[in-house]
């Protein structure tokens, strides 16, 4: 009996410090505030377990906010936030938001000016602040950021005497000698020469592109002008072709297959994202690959895909300074970072935090200096472009994917190119 | 030696061209069963080109199992079990009354709510989806299996069979009913309910291939993952920096397994309903 009391309180003060703790929760959709205490909503697409990690580690430090995390499927995530958004909804309070969309959304008034929330916007790569940017105010906090490399079949190269390409972004190959000795592979052995990671999609084939001087597509104020019938778009697109018409790269494979495709030891040159290194390296692989520099077109500039996520904010939200809080943390601080690299293990946006990150793993295998980490992290500085800011992104996303599979199905490259031209024109007439 | 006659000649090529065309139908589902039993990238390495190996594993891994059968995916199997019996138990019930309703009762102005039930499931759902979860968001069903079930329950087709089929019961046998004193309750739950085994199987079918492959309107109104229906968690499966193409397949097994072998099971009832619901009426 006289131990009633002591635990009597110690039930109350465990009561009281859960109602008032820092907590995560999955699904939600309030977003309350009473005594102090916030209750803010995270939508992504993330694994539940990881997230719930990552507020775990954030309730640490911010005991007084409660975080729900709703989670849907990687694909559902930019109709959800359409719909979870739409007629000034408060269900969601933050969400990872799609760095090429960010126009779009804030058109929509999707996504709140952060501007002047983060005094100084140089702890982020310029890429991804620029991809987080629109008409000069920072409407999403960038948190990581994307590159492509060439990978390449050791074995496969070795069996055709090809000697195998360099990190060194000085030693780049142009794509012209990438075709030549992907074909001498296959000569030897190698069933596919080429593969790209992203098949028939922008990201993937703007650096193509752009080296062959084409721009991005889409210039004039707003980049709503359509121009995806020069010479550049031409002679890239034809080269696009070509690797399938010869025999070079694999048809009616689509991007999910691409990865599985290279592992299975078919395919000797592969362009792909930095993300599959880690995936190979821990499936081990049963061939020797290598990683090198991103090809580009001789004459040209050499060019890099890049941008991921940012995390935006809910104009609408009740709880717009908590979710600010929690978005900074991750965005900003080294600790939210790190713990942010456990949902997500892309490329930090954070510049800080690259030199651990490239230097881990096999991005520190090699000679110094010449590391896959110090190749990631030239083309993140030097040569990666982001994708065009414009409110008409998502239909220049969508028209230029399905020219792209026109070619790469044979339809005449002039043909598709003033098609796509046309579509875009009667796209944007609606947006501009 | 004798020749074969023509007609026997002629069942021999259907025979042939029928058994192809089984093989060539069952092929892709063959290999997605094969494949679940395959690591990713031997999937992709016997994929082309096309041999044997494609067909039949040299050896069976049973990884791809373990490792749906460790994840959140069983459990969103499990709801879509739980969520799709209650649909179709009560759904049945629901569906079964109005049919009746249209079928036996000389309600006023029952021919313009049957144009209406018809209209009803010639519009697509995922059309009304969107504005249909504000609504159960504003009314507070967000995240629970009542909001999954709700819209599963009326369905125009389901009912549309279900009254052609109750227009072909005798007429005699509603009157002999009448004249022994059972009111239209024990007419229905006594009379039309015990003929119509068959309409019923068909109906329920109908309610769970519906329920069963619900993708949209769990995404919409449902962000809790514990309460993931199959079809969404097998949508998680495609991940951001790629698929595991064994796994997937290893989880569309499991999700197919169910209604496979429910199908399967009533497939002689659903037929026979739905030529009844054709003919009669």
């Amino acid at each position: 009996m006289r131990h009633t009391k002591p635990a009597l309180a110690t039930v109350l003060v465990i009561a009281l410090a859960t109602l008032a703790g820092c907590s995560g929760s999955s699904g939600g959709g309030t977003s309350t505030s009473s005594a102090g205490n916030s209750s803010i909503t995270f939508l992504t697409f993330y694994d539940d377990t990881a997230v719930q990690g990552l507020i775990s580690t954030y309730c640490q430090s911010h005991p007084n906010v409660t975080i729900q995390h709703q989670t849907v499927p990687f694909a559902d995530l930019n109709q959800t936030i359409e719909t979870r958004l739409a007629n000034k909804s408060t269900d969601v309070d933050l969400y990872m938001a799609d760095q090429p969309r960010i126009s779009s959304l804030v058109n929509s008034g999707y996504l709140a000016d952060v501007t002047g929330t983060v005094s100084d916007t140089s702890i982020w790569l310029k890429s991804a602040l620029d991809a987080s940017t629109v008409d000069g105010k920072l409407m999403a906090y960038p948190v990581n950021t994307s590159t492509s490399v060439l990978y390449y079949n050791a074995d496969l190269l070795n069996a055709a005497g090809i000697t195998p390409p360099s990190a060194n972004p000085n030693d780049r190959l142009t794509w012209d000698q990438v075709v030549a000795e992907a074909k001498q592979a296959q000569a030897a052995g190698a069933q596919w020469g080429l593969q790209f990671d992203q098949v028939s999609r922008y990201y993937q084939l703007q650096p193509l592109i752009e080296s062959a001087g084409g721009g991005s597509g889409l210039t004039g104020t707003g980049n709503l002008t359509p121009d995806v019938t020069n010479d550049g778009w031409t002679a890239a697109m034809t080269f696009y072709q070509s690797l399938y018409t010869d025999g070079v790269s694999e048809k009616g494979i689509t991007p999910d297959q691409t990865p599985d495709s290279f592992a299975s030891g078919k395919v000797a040159f592969y362009i792909g994202g930095t993300h599959l290194a880690a995936q190979w390296d821990s499936d081990n692989v049963s061939f020797k690959w290598g990683i090198a520099a991103h090809p580009y077109v001789a004459g040209g500039q050499p060019v890099t895909p890049t941008g991921a996520w940012s995390i935006g904010i809910n104009p609408n939200s009740k709880n717009i300074g908590a979710a600010e809080d929690f978005a900074k943390w991750i965005t900003t601080t080294a600790e939210g970072q790190q713990a942010f690299l456990n949902v997500d293990a892309g490329i930090p946006a954070q510049t800080s935090q690259l030199d651990s990150y490239l230097s881990s793993g096999i991005w520190g295998q090699g000679p110094s200096g010449s590391t896959p980490g110090d190749l990631v992290k030239y083309e993140l500085q030097n040569t990666a472009v982001i994708r065009p800011v414009s409110i008409g992104y998502i239909q220049f996303e969508a028209i230029t994917g399905t020219t792209f599979e026109d070619i790469r199905n044979g339809i005449s490259v002039t043909s598709a190119l003033q098609s796509a031209q046309q579509q875009l024109t009667d796209a944007f007439a609606h947006l501009s | 030696m004798s020749s074969l006659s023509a007609p026997r000649v002629t069942r021999v090529v259907f025979l042939v061209v029928g058994i192809v065309a089984a093989l060539l139908a069952v092929a892709p589902l063959w290999w997605i069963l094969v494949s679940s039993l395959r690591p990713s990238a031997e999937i992709f390495s016997t994929m082309a080109p096309l041999s044997w190996r494609t067909f039949v594993p040299t050896s069976v891994d049973f990884g791809n199992y373990a490792h749906i059968l460790s994840s959140p995916t069983v459990r969103a199997i499990v709801n879509s079990i739980v969520v799709t019996a209650i649909t179709v138990v009560v759904g049945l019930v629901v569906n079964s009354m109005a049919a009746f309703a249209l079928a036996a009762l000389n309600v006023r102005g029952r021919q313009v709510i049957f144009a209406v039930v018809v209209l009803s499931f010639m519009i697509p759902f995922d059309a009304v989806a969107i504005p249909l979860s504000t609504l159960t968001r504003q009314a507070g069903l967000a995240n629970s299996f009542v909001a999954l079930v709700l819209p599963g329950l009326g369905n125009g087709l389901a009912i549309f069979l279900l009254r052609q089929f109750f227009l072909g019961i005798p007429s005699e046998l509603v009157e002999a009913a009448r004249l022994d004193g059972a009111r239209t309750w024990t007419i229905y739950w006594q009379v039309y309910l015990p003929m119509s085994g068959g309409a019923l199987t068909g109906a329920g079918l109908i309610l769970f291939i519906f329920q069963w492959q619900a993708y949209i309107w769990p995404l919409l109104v449902v962000s809790d993952p514990s309460k993931d229906m199959g079809a969404v968690a097998l949508g998680r499966l495609f991940g951001q920096y790629g698929v595991d193409w064994g796994v997937v397949f290893a989880a569309a097994v499991l999700l197919t397994i169910v209604p496979v072998l429910i199908i399967l099971g009533f497939q002689r009832f659903l037929v026979n309903s739905v030529s009844q619901g054709a003919i009669k009426g």
